[in-house]
């Protein structure tokens, strides 16, 4: 029944796939923005009652920092290798920024270790550390984005070891490096965020 | 219980009769407007006799919306008149009360207007051009004109009201009338407790982490917060015994459960069958234990806390020991108030509707509302030719079951002697001589002498 | 056994009862999904209504004792005696079903769903596969709700805002244990399933327009569409950030909005330094954009049926455009007006106060409108019609007392009393439920091939309209004289007796409401079978909704090529023409369009570039040039 095959319907302006994941995009940044808009207005509060302390978010932290800048920039060689047909290219990187994404987890995981080393759980051990609850629950909700990415990523280069990315064939592709790119920024506006925020 | 009920309802309510009698009588009702509307489709009558139209539908709903308007607008002004006088308005019992109001009728003078007006057009237009097929509709896009001035004028109208309000707003909400005395209202499920600072003019210290059965408020009182402590310690002496004793109470459990289900009694006993199981299945899983030591680490932090606050010197000064903790909140007239609330538990919210008044109570958070009252309790009852009338504070934001009947009585007296010796009555937090160590529950009958010593 | 469980199975078996899996459940077809959001949508509308009624029968005869309580409700009505914890809970559940269940997904979701891709000339929507899920989400959510309803401790009661510390304690009261965790996954399902239908609106409104439909000859139910879903889309999030929280504090302990708590028989928790009052902000920064993520599809409907069946041209359509987005841009800087009473600093109320009180503007604008469209035109009172007309009275009684509402002054004594009850009820709860009956009974030809009864639509019109006014209208003078709302009886107060009297006309008019509305739902599903076979285009309708075939079930919309669109949505009774319509895709050809449509046959994008800035210029015209 479906008649859409057939015919020759004007094409949108632009791919709806990819149409639906900038709005996905702005849905994810509000919830972000509430989250960190949460902070802020807590934060003075919990201080007037002395229940909020700054600390040194943990190294490892930074270190997702750099490995979600250098993601970027192998999902980035991926696309563009895709996009002219450099098939090999597009498959070496794709899985490369796989690995970094995979390593990013593994930086948080490392982080959050640290965190909890120093008593800064999510359920405070000190009531004095809200702060912590927050850093916690923000890490965690942008860990779920990264699994989203992740998933994105296997199936982009499982496609590309089938040959289905290519030049004529580029919207999962470039739904994933949009995305990648997304949470990385995201990673690296909320770590100077609670960098400078606490 | 249920029995009294029955005797006490009414007796012209047969309730089992009664709600089956309308769900019956409206079913029937609605069989009839059924039947009518198959019978005599008005609708598809004026489609299926071509030309000639027997009953025009938009004639009858245009004529309906006519006897609606009419009717409507009687019964807008039967609810002015007969309901309107409830309304409060113009009989404010606090000073800024007049400003409300004032504000409140200017509001209410401009939007009734409109509301006539509108709904009044609306109405006659369904009946002024109802279809007719002889006519055609105006081809009307736009006008900027009209446009430009209903965008303008409720501007206009609106930053008059903007303004005024904002005036209005700011202040009822400015309170730094440095006379005003304060009272720290205190709620909680399901009541009300007001303080009135004792001679001293001040305000005792508290916490949340001090309140007991004795000290619903949680008041720095040193007897009293040491009671607390050593309760707290036996408790969590003998929850850590039950922890000790934990797994013993585990088999003992699970050989109560083998018992019960050997001896069968599952089906004659399931309520206590379902206990004993999750008893024992809590016990073997490790729940017991884990429940258990997440109320000793909570009622151990608690110690922890009081015992931080209770080497605070300047917490445990006494100055609110001749605080008085009242069920009743008693004003003087033209007197300015400053009211602090506090809650323990939820939210609730104060609600004088007489003075037109209310600020949430939040816990962990200090709101204030400040205002003079200027209408004694008997000016009021005079007015309203009611002997029994009161004054009440209500809880306005839903706290739990009981939330409809969570009230205190607001009494203004005509003068501060009236004031003084009803506070005399009221008993200190802590009596002052005979026993210092040992707090009063606030509720607590007033001592005999006390009156004699205030009255001077 | 709660008769909303019983009612989630009757719906899970309704659904199963269907033979081709593909076709009728998990179907991507937007015109079957909005059949879904619509079934579903009446269905927990139902359930909603009779809680109301339930807890109605509370206050008017708070002394008295039902059977028919104690039938429904079990242990929560034991002699007939409504509970007060249920009590509680039924309010709180009616809240959430019918903000959320009925107005938010049974309205946006049926008529976003159906109207999108019909009336800009769409194949589907931009993802079906997306639209499928969205309804899949809002029938899970449906379910748990409803089951939250049946389980031991009652549903959540804290109220539809389930404000903290109250919902995060589950000693706290009885509805905040199971209830309330089984609401929070609710909502947050509600949420997905929200999120996956607002991207799909946005997405195909602005991307997949057939050729010629430009921005400003899009219907003005899509310009409805299109902004509440961007409404949706920036809201919901927040909701979803608020609603993760308070999870966190109810069942992992943290402390974002615990501080200095003690509880009766519990003693001190541990929690402090949380902010009760941050949720609230949280919450209502959704919660105000969703009263207009409700009102604005209805408004949207109105416009489409009040011009369609004056045979007049909408009143200022670019005005009416621009209204919508004011008042969306507006409902997102306004929540605080919720919150005048929590002891915020007073000058963020003022500012609240002024900003709340510019919204008047733009809906005052659109009111006149609706009047100037209705005079002189010729009226065809459709069912449809007179909802339309009846939301306009609702929408400018209702709304008038939104100007005492949103004075911060004014608010110190409304707040939480009935007033706000009955300002509400009008101008959201009554207004939008009416938009979707003017919906519904406009566009069921559409949907089932099959026409309504008009008899029995005209019945159902007015035994509504009167009794929801008695309904609600006395509720305003209860507010005023200082009654609170969410109280279980006002018997206990000595100042509330006057007002039992009028809980009894309240709650005869609301079950003869209750009742009327079985009219609708036996018109309803009778006309899906019996209904007399539709005409292509019954109503003389403009869009292109009734240019696809209405009698064939067809994935895809349109046999042939899509329609091209040479005009405006609303080109009725004009003087040129016999007839009093002219569908937008029927070319003129001494029309300017035309050769406007043959220009833009060799640069479309650049056409609808040119497009869109003439609705920019005539915006800034507007808001500047006056004219």
């Amino acid at each position: 029944m479906n008649t859409k095959k057939k015919m020759k319907d004007p094409e949108p302006l632009v791919a709806p796939g990819k149409f639906n994941l900038w709005l996905l995009m702005l849905a994810s940044s509000m919830l972000f923005a509430s989250l960190v808009s949460a902070f802020i207005v807590h934060k003075p509060d919990a201080q007037a009652k002395s229940t909020w302390t700054a600390f040194d978010l943990p190294i490892f932290f930074l270190v997702s920092v750099f490995v979600a800048v250098l993601s970027s920039v192998t999902i980035f060689v991926a696309w563009k290798a895709a996009k002219n047909d450099e098939l090999n290219t597009n498959k070496t990187f794709t899985a490369l920024t796989l690995a970094l994404g995979l390593l990013f987890c593994v930086t948080q995981y490392l982080g959050w270790k640290q965190l909890i080393s120093l008593d800064l759980t999510l359920v405070n051990a000190r009531p004095e550390d809200i702060s912590a609850s927050y850093v916690w629950m923000i890490t965690g909700v942008h860990v779920l984005h990264v699994l989203g990415g992740l998933v994105l990523l296997s199936v982009a280069l499982v496609k590309s070891f089938k040959l289905e990315v290519h030049k004529k064939n580029m919207t999962l592709m470039s739904i994933t490096h949009t995305y990648w790119h997304f949470v990385g920024l995201l990673w690296i506006f909320l770590y100077l965020f609670l960098y400078f925020a606490q | 219980m249920a029995a009294a009920d029955v005797v006490e309802a009414p007796q012209e309510f047969n309730p089992s009769a009664w709600d089956w009698n309308t769900i019956l009588t409206l079913s029937l009702i609605l069989l009839v407007i059924l039947v009518i509307a198959r019978a005599f489709d008005i609708g598809s009558l004026t489609e299926k006799i071509s030309g000639k139209r027997i009953v025009s539908s938009h004639k009858i709903n245009g004529w309906i919306a006519i006897v609606f308007l009419v009717l409507g607008l009687i019964g807008v002004w039967y609810e002015m008149v007969y309901h309107g006088k409830y309304v409060m308005v113009g009989n404010a019992a606090s000073e800024h009360g007049a400003t409300y109001d004032s504000m409140f009728m200017w509001t209410f003078g401009f939007t009734f207007v409109v509301f006539i007006v509108t709904e009044v057009l609306l109405f006659y237009f369904m009946f002024r051009y109802s279809y007719r097929e002889d006519r055609k509709a105006l081809y009307y896009f736009h006008n900027n004109k009209l446009e430009v001035i209903w965008t303008i004028v409720p501007a206009i109208v609106l930053t008059f009201l903007v303004l005024r309000g904002f005036n209005t707003w700011s202040k009822i909400t400015s309170s730094d009338n440095e006379d005003a005395q304060e009272i720290e209202v205190f709620a909680y499920q399901f009541g009300w407790k007001a303080r009135y600072a004792g001679a001293d003019g001040k305000f005792g210290d508290n916490s949340f982490t001090f309140i007991s059965g004795t000290n619903p408020l949680g008041l720095a009182v040193e007897g009293s917060v040491d009671e607390l402590t050593q309760s707290l310690n036996d408790e969590i002496a003998a929850l850590e015994a039950l922890v000790a004793s934990a797994d013993d109470s585990a088999a003992v459990w699970k050989a109560r459960l083998v018992n019960f289900e050997a001896q069968g009694r599952q089906r004659a006993y399931p309520e206590e069958y379902k206990k004993i199981r999750e008893m024992a299945m809590d016990a073997e899983s490790g729940a017991y234990v884990r429940g258990l030591e997440k109320e000793i680490k909570r009622k151990s932090t608690n110690v922890k806390r009081i015992a931080k606050f209770r080497a605070d010197e300047k917490m445990f000064n006494k100055a609110g020991y001749d605080d008085k903790v009242v069920t009743e909140i008693v004003l003087v007239k033209n007197q300015p108030y400053v009211f602090k609330f506090r809650a323990r538990d939820v939210i609730h919210s104060a609600y004088m509707p007489e003075f037109r008044a209310q600020m949430n109570c939040v816990p962990g958070m200090s709101t204030q509302f400040a205002f003079t009252p200027i209408k004694t309790t008997d000016e009021a009852r005079a007015e309203k030719g009611n002997p029994e009338y009161d004054y009440y504070l209500y809880c306005n934001k839903i706290c739990g079951a009981a939330h409809y009947n969570m009230k205190i009585k607001i009494t203004v007296v005509d003068n501060q002697a009236q004031y003084e010796s009803w506070l005399a009555q009221q008993a200190p937090v802590v009596a002052p001589v005979e026993a210092p160590a040992a707090p009063v529950a606030p509720e607590a009958p007033a001592a005999p002498e006390t009156p004699a010593v205030a009255i001077n | 056994m709660s008769t909303a469980a019983l009612h989630a199975e009757h719906e899970a078996h309704h659904e199963h009862k269907e033979s081709f899996i593909s076709k009728y459940v998990f179907s991507m077809d937007h015109k079957m999904i909005s059949k879904q959001f619509l079934i579903t949508g009446i269905i927990m509308g139902m359930i909603g209504m009779i809680m109301s009624l339930l807890f109605r029968l509370q206050l008017a005869w708070p002394d008295d004792q039902f059977s028919i309580i104690e039938m429904l409700l079990g242990k929560w009505g034991v002699d007939g005696k409504l509970d007060p914890n249920f009590y509680m809970g039924l309010v709180t559940i009616h809240g959430t079903i019918m903000v959320f269940y009925v107005l938010t997904a049974g309205l946006s979701g049926t008529f976003s769903n159906l109207l999108i891709p019909l009336q800009v000339g769409a194949r589907d929507m931009a993802s079906p596969f997306m639209n499928m899920l969205s309804y899949w989400f809002f029938f899970m959510s449906s379910v748990v709700l409803l089951i939250s309803v049946g389980v031991e401790t009652g549903p959540a009661s804290g109220g539809w805002t389930v404000y903290p510390p109250l919902s995060a304690l589950d000693k706290a009261m009885p509805g905040s244990g199971l209830g309330m965790t089984l609401w929070l996954v609710a909502i947050v399902l509600f949420i997905v399933s929200s999120l996956l239908g607002g991207i799909n609106y946005i997405s195909t409104v602005l991307n997949q327009r057939t050729k010629g439909m430009s921005m400003n000859r899009m219907p003005l139910t899509i310009w409805a569409f299109f902004f509440t879903a961007v409404l949706g889309l920036l809201s919901f999030p927040v909701l979803l950030g608020a609603g993760l929280f308070l999870i966190f504090d109810r069942s992992f302990g943290t402390s974002f909005y615990l501080s200095d708590i003690y509880l009766e028989g519990v003693g001190a928790l541990e929690n402090i330094g949380g902010s009760p009052v941050l949720y609230q902000h949280l919450f209502w920064f959704l919660g105000h954009p969703e009263v207009y993520i409700i009102l604005m599809p209805a408004l949207g409907i109105t416009s489409e049926v009040i011009s369609n069946n004056a045979r007049k041209p909408i009143f200022g359509y670019t005005a009416m455009i621009i209204s919508l987005l004011g008042i969306s841009f507006l409902s997102f800087i306004v929540w605080g007006h919720h919150m005048f009473i929590t002891g915020m600093n007073p000058f963020l109320g003022s500012v609240f106060m002024i900003l709340t009180l510019i919204i008047a503007v733009p809906s005052a604008v659109k009111a006149f409108n609706y009047l100037t469209t209705l005079w002189r035109g010729n009226l065809r009172f459709t069912p449809a019609m007179l909802f339309s007309i009846g939301l306009v009275s609702f929408f400018i009684s209702g709304g008038l007392t939104g100007i005492y509402l949103g004075n911060a002054a004014l608010d110190i004594q409304m707040h939480d009393s009935y007033f706000v009850v009955a300002h509400f009820h009008l101008v959201m709860g009554s207004a939008a439920i009416f938009g979707m009956f003017a919906g519904i009974y406009h566009w069921f030809p559409r949907m089932y091939g099959r026409m309504m009864n008009n008899t029995l639509g005209y019945f159902h019109f007015w035994i509504t309209f009167i009794t929801a006014y008695l309904v609600f209208f006395p509720m305003h003078f209860m507010g005023l004289a200082g009654v609170p709302r969410r109280y279980y009886q006002f018997t206990l107060v000595e100042d509330f007796d006057v007002w039992v009297d009028v809980n009894k006309l309240i709650t005869v008019s609301a079950i003869i409401a209750g009742f009327a509305q079985l009219l609708f739902l036996y018109n309803f599903f009778i006309s899906i079978f019996r209904g007399k076979k539709s005409a292509q285009n019954p109503w003389g309708a403009n869009t292109l909704e009734w240019t696809s075939p209405i009698d064939v079930r067809l994935h895809g919309n349109w046999p042939g090529e899509l329609p091209t669109v040479y005009r405006g949505p609303y080109e009725y009774s004009r003087p040129d023409r016999e007839e009093d319509f002219f569908p937008q895709h029927i070319p003129d050809e001494s029309a300017p369009e035309v050769l406007e449509t043959e220009k833009s046959k060799k640069a479309p994008a650049e056409k609808e570039a040119e497009a869109e800035t003439s609705v920019f210029f005539a915006a800034v015209k507007r808001v500047f040039g006056l004219g």
